[in-house]
C-alpha cells in the first residue's frame, strides 16, 4: 500500500479563535478552583488505592501472579495520575517509581515485596509531607528499582 | 508556567470533544479542567465501545484519551479513528495522556496515531498548552500499510543555533561551505 497524504483544516482553531470566550487567565482559574472541588474525593481514592496496595503486596507474598503485579502496576498509575495534581509531586513521583520497578520486575518474570514494601512506605511517608527531605526519598527509591531490576537484565 | 499568554482569549463555545478515561478520578480532573475553559459540548466515556459509538455518531473536534485504561485496546482505537475514512473525525486532534507507559507498550502509543502524548500528572495550563498546540497541527495526514495519522517527519535544520553540527552534512555546516555555497549559486 502506497502512503496516502491528506492536508486538513483543522476546523478547531477558528473556533477557538472566534469572538467571545474568556481569557486564558480567567480559565486557568476557573479550573484551579473546580479542582480544589474534588480535592477532597480524589485524596480519598488515594488513600483507599494505599490501603489496597499493602493488601495486594501482603496477599501476594514472595511470588505473585501476573495479575496481582499488573493490579499492583495500575494502582500506582492512578496514584502518579492524580496525586501529582493536588501538589503531592514528590508522591506522585514515588508511584511512578513503584510503577517503573513493577514494570521491569514483571519484564524478568522476578519479584520483590522488599522492594515494593519500600516503595509502598515511601508513598505514604510522601502522602502527608513534613520534613524537606522527601526529594531525597524520591532520588532513593530510583536507585532501589535500578539495584532491584537493572536495565536489560532478564529481558 | 508555559508559552501561553494569559491575556488572549480562548472560545470553546462550538467545540465538541470527546473524552475516554475510565478511571474515575482522572475523568474528573480533566472534565474540570475543560469545563473551566468553556466546553459545553463534551461527551465523557468510560470505554472504548462507548467511543466508538460516539465517534460514528457525532462530529467531533477534539479527542482525550487516557492512555492507561484497563481494558486492552486504546492504541487500537486510536488506530481504528484514523483508519475510519470519514472526515472530520478521522483527522480530528488526538491528544493521549500518559501515565508511566510500559515498555511493551512505548512504541505503540508513538505509532498510535495521536497528534499529541503528554505525561501526567496534568495541569490546566499543561493540559490547554496541549489543546491549542493540537488546535494549530498543519501537518498533513499520512495513511499506509503500517501507520495511519499526522506526519511524524519534521523538518531537518539541523543543530540548535550556536551549536557546531556533528555531521559533515548537516544543514549548519554544509549552507556553511563554499561547496553548497556553489550549489546554491548553480540553483542546484
Amino acid at each position: 500500500m502506497a502512503a496516502i497524504f491528506t492536508t486538513w483544516k483543522n476546523p478547531l482553531e477558528a473556533m477557538i479563535k472566534a469572538p467571545g470566550g474568556m481569557r486564558i487567565g480567567d480559565a486557568l482559574q476557573r479550573a484551579d478552583a473546580n479542582l480544589e472541588l474534588i480535592r477532597e474525593p480524589c485524596m480519598a481514592d488515594v488513600d483507599e488505592q494505599l490501603d489496597e496496595l499493602d493488601r495486594l503486596s501482603a496477599e501476594g507474598g514472595a511470588a505473585p501472579d501476573d495479575d496481582l503485579k499488573l493490579n499492583i502496576y495500575r494502582r500506582g498509575n492512578d496514584i502518579h495520575a492524580v496525586a501529582g495534581v493536588f501538589g503531592l509531586a514528590d508522591m506522585s513521583a514515588a508511584a511512578f517509581c513503584l510503577c517503573e520497578l513493577v514494570d521491569r520486575l514483571r519484564t524478568q518474570a522476578a519479584w520483590s515485596k522488599p522492594a515494593v514494601d519500600v516503595h509502598l512506605s515511601s508513598l505514604r511517608l510522601l502522602r502527608h509531607p513534613n520534613d524537606e527531605d522527601r526529594a531525597s526519598v524520591v532520588d532513593g527509591l530510583r536507585r532501589l528499582t535500578d539495584k532491584v531490576a537493572p536495565l536489560g537484565a532478564g529481558a | 508556567m508555559t508559552n501561553i499568554d494569559p491575556k488572549a482569549w480562548i472560545n470553546f463555545d462550538r467545540a465538541r470533544l470527546l473524552l475516554l478515561d475510565d478511571h474515575p478520578q482522572g475523568a474528573s480532573i480533566l472534565t474540570q479542567i475543560i469545563r473551566a475553559f468553556g466546553v459545553t459540548q463534551f461527551i465523557p466515556c468510560a470505554t472504548i465501545a462507548e467511543a466508538r459509538q460516539t465517534v460514528l455518531e457525532h462530529e467531533l473536534h477534539l479527542i482525550l484519551v487516557n492512555a492507561n485504561l484497563k481494558e486492552p485496546g486504546v492504541y487500537e482505537f486510536v488506530n481504528w479513528l484514523r483508519r475510519y475514512d470519514q472526515p472530520p473525525n478521522c483527522f480530528a486532534p488526538v491528544i493521549l495522556i500518559a501515565g508511566h507507559t510500559q515498555k511493551s507498550n512505548v512504541e505503540r502509543a508513538r505509532d498510535s496515531g495521536a497528534n499529541v502524548i503528554m505525561a501526567k500528572p496534568v495541569s490546566p495550563a499543561s493540559v490547554l498548552e496541549r489543546v491549542l498546540w493540537a488546535s494549530r497541527e498543519k501537518r498533513p495526514y499520512v495513511k499506509c500499510a503500517t501507520y495511519a495519522g499526522p506526519d511524524r517527519r519534521f523538518k531537518d535544520l539541523g543543530p540548535p543555533e550556536g551549536v557546531t553540527g556533528r555531521r559533515y552534512d548537516d544543514p549548519s555546516e554544509a549552507e556553511a561551505t563554499p561547496e553548497a555555497e556553489s550549489r546554491g549559486a548553480v540553483g542546484g
